[in-house]
């Protein structure tokens, strides 16, 4: 583990580099036993951190520390909408208290919060639940129904992976929708604008890139790993730089390098469901072990969704 | 005069901004962009005793008339003040 000395020396190299946006992650950043003394520096040095957390070890001490130097924002990881499903989730039945906790703690001090929930079989009967709980408490929610299938276990067995099968997922996509945008007339304008949408992207579409990242990473985004290797992506599993080896302007040069080689999946390159999907370069090497791979489960997700909103559609 | 110690001017990408740091952050979690004039500026407040100063820097540095040195150093340093972004040393001097 990098001691906050060398975390700071890094921060310091990618500040002169023109660093300019900070996200803080895991794992879980408030379990980093130096954290206060990061943080505090991070603070004062014209980085604008933004935190990601479960919130279950938010102390009003820590809450204070983020009152002295407010992040942009924190985005709290909720997994359900009661004790009994973080015990299923999470198998920690009280982290649900303590993540409510965290919440009013944040936004009595007026830090921005965002909510951010994964959505699995074992928590999609909570999901009215969770966004009574967003309403109430004033902070937006952010639903995910696809996950990545486990890419950082390290040889830990992930036969438990639950997730949801690819056409569940696009079903769940369509029902968080319809609790979201439960003002009159919304859920159908929803529906028509992600149809126009794909009719326009037919008629020009504007990802013809068979090399490269599909998204920021490697162009004008990193990250950083817990043993302070510089990777293009936090979802891949792949060996990244060693940062204080190597310095930070190195690593970034050489990311960047095998950014532009990566090959996209030929037929994600030619799809014309492309801006309705979620494929990235990651997930193919998540799904596929592969770039230049479209993950099958991402295609038939993408094609229930396509089904869906056709259907829907003639509801409106 | 000088710049807020909780503002900080940094250069991302070739284009100077302002970032806002502890407290100021909770009312300015924007990024505020600032021209090469506006950032001589900020970092010349303190090493001066008073607006007529500030101008004559300003002639002195760049290539502009009188006039427009005057209209731009008066009016940037009252937004600024305005705003919060500058706080002044000995307000019974104005400065």
């Amino acid at each position: 583990m990098l001691t906050a000395k060398e975390w700071i020396e890094i921060a310091s190299e990618a500040r002169e580099k023109g660093l300019l946006y900070l996200l803080l992650t895991g794992g879980e950043p408030f379990l980093y036993p130096e954290f206060e003394q990061l943080y505090s520096w991070l603070g004062e040095s014209g980085i604008v951190v933004m935190l990601n957390t479960n919130g279950t070890l938010l102390t009003e001490e820590r809450a204070d520390l983020l009152l002295k130097y407010p992040p942009r924002k924190v985005n709290i990881s909720l997994y359900g909408a009661s004790e009994e499903t973080y015990g299923e989730v999470c198998r920690c039945p009280e982290g649900f208290q303590k993540t409510l906790h965290a919440i009013r703690l944040l936004r009595k001090r007026n830090i921005p919060v965002k909510l951010n929930s994964s959505l699995t079989p074992l928590n999609c009967h909570d999901l009215e639940g969770m966004h009574r709980i967003a309403d109430q408490l004033e902070v937006p929610l952010q639903i995910t129904p696809y996950m990545f299938p486990p890419v950082r276990k390290n040889g830990i067995d992930t036969m438990d992976f639950i997730r949801f099968a690819p056409e569940e997922a696009a079903q769940m996509v369509i029902e968080n929708a319809k609790i979201s945008l439960r003002s009159p007339g919304l859920y159908h304008e929803w529906i028509k604008s992600k149809l126009n949408e794909y009719e326009k992207y037919k008629k020009n579409p504007y990802i013809d890139r068979k090399c490269g990242f599909s998204c920021f990473a490697s162009k004008n985004n990193f990250w950083i790993n817990w043993k302070g290797e510089m990777l293009p992506c936090g979802m891949l599993n792949i060996n990244g730089m060693k940062v204080l080896e190597q310095g930070f302007s190195e690593c970034w040069e050489k990311i960047g390098e095998l950014g532009k080689n990566i090959h996209n999946p030929e037929k994600c390159c030619a799809c014309d469901m492309r801006p309705l999907c979620n494929v990235c370069s990651a997930s193919s090497m998540a799904e596929t072990s592969s770039w230049d791979k479209s993950p099958e489960y991402l295609c038939r997700m993408t094609e229930a969704f396509m089904q869906i909103l056709k259907q829907e559609s003639t509801q409106s | 005069m000088r710049l807020k110690k909780e503002f900080m001017i940094r250069e991302v990408a070739g284009q100077d901004v302002i970032v806002a740091t502890g407290k100021e952050a909770m009312k300015y979690n924007g990024l505020l962009t600032v021209s090469p004039v506006g950032r001589f500026l900020l970092e010349n407040y303190q090493n001066t005793q008073g607006i007529a100063e500030l101008i004559q820097m300003v002639l002195d540095e760049f290539e502009v008339d009188r006039e427009t040195a005057e209209k731009d150093t008066v009016g940037f340093t009252n937004t600024m003040l305005e705003h919060g972004f500058i706080e002044m040393d000995d307000p019974e001097k104005g400065w």
